[in-house]
């Protein structure tokens, strides 16, 4: 078992559940940015309880769900950890929030290819806001180089009204602008 | 001679160049992959400095190691 082989059952458990969600965090940013080592994937997911417990239930021999909801400080969001017995990689399903953004990213979400298969993702528009957010509240210098590399790589294809709309809501406009200047010329 | 910062900013300009002609999803599973590799190589340096050979003992090193780290960015 690797940690790309828990996220693909993963995600084939939550697509056959018709769980709606999307990945997030790192995997996303690797998608639109610079690839970093991760060693856990995040989801949002919106699923009823009934579903839910379906999900657990059909997790396989070796996935181990923690005891405990935990408590995410930035976002104010309650997330289940999922624990890879045989590797040291762990699974985070956030709920989704009644945060306006979280609902807002959470339906700008994109549908995308891989080989035969398909995922829900987060635009790389919402990973950037997302990251200025973390790196502003969580101060962690991984969602700056993040923020800044999906800046990078996507250059004139993002939506910056957008971004800039919700950096300013999100008190991270000034975070933004610098990464934005020191970027600009390479679009 | 070309300054460091001149020299920084053309290796990162090379790196968001090649992530741009890289697929997407390759890029996203390299997050996973390229974990696999810290984690070969955090076993091999668990093994030389502690002179441990048994899997078990260094895969309990191994995990006390990577929850302090989790813990140190946390807290962050």
């Amino acid at each position: 078992m690797t940690g790309e082989d828990a996220v693909s059952v993963m995600i084939g458990l939550l697509e056959r559940a018709k769980i709606d969600y999307m990945l997030v965090g790192s995997f996303s940013s690797n998608y639109f940015g610079i690839s970093r080592a991760t060693r856990d994937a995040d989801f949002v997911v919106h699923a009823s309880e009934t579903k839910r417990s379906a999900l657990e239930a059909a997790l396989p021999k070796g996935f181990e769900i923690a005891a405990q909801m935990a408590f995410e400080m930035v976002t104010s969001t309650t997330k289940q950890v999922v624990r890879i017995k045989a590797i040291p990689f762990e699974i985070e399903l956030f709920d989704l929030s009644h945060d306006e953004f979280d609902q807002q990213r959470f339906r700008r979400r994109k549908r995308v290819r891989d080989g035969n298969c398909d995922y829900w993702l987060a635009t790389a528009e919402d990973v950037i806001v997302q990251k200025l957010r973390w790196c502003k509240n969580g101060k962690r210098g991984k969602d700056y180089d993040d923020a800044r590399d999906v800046t990078a790589v996507q250059g004139r294809a993002l939506d910056f009204g957008y971004i800039r709309s919700w950096a300013d809501r999100h008190g991270t406009r000034e975070l933004f602008e610098e990464i934005f200047a020191s970027v600009e010329s390479l679009f | 001679m070309e300054e460091i910062s001149e020299q920084v900013e053309n290796i990162y300009r090379r790196r968001v160049l090649r992530a741009r002609e890289m697929d997407p999803m390759e890029k996203m599973w390299d997050g996973p992959r390229l974990f696999e590799g810290v984690v070969r190589r955090m076993r091999a340096g668990i093994s030389a400095q502690l002179k441990i050979t048994d899997e078990r003992s260094v895969d309990g090193e191994l995990h006390r190691r990577l929850t302090i780290l989790r813990q140190l960015q946390a807290t962050r």
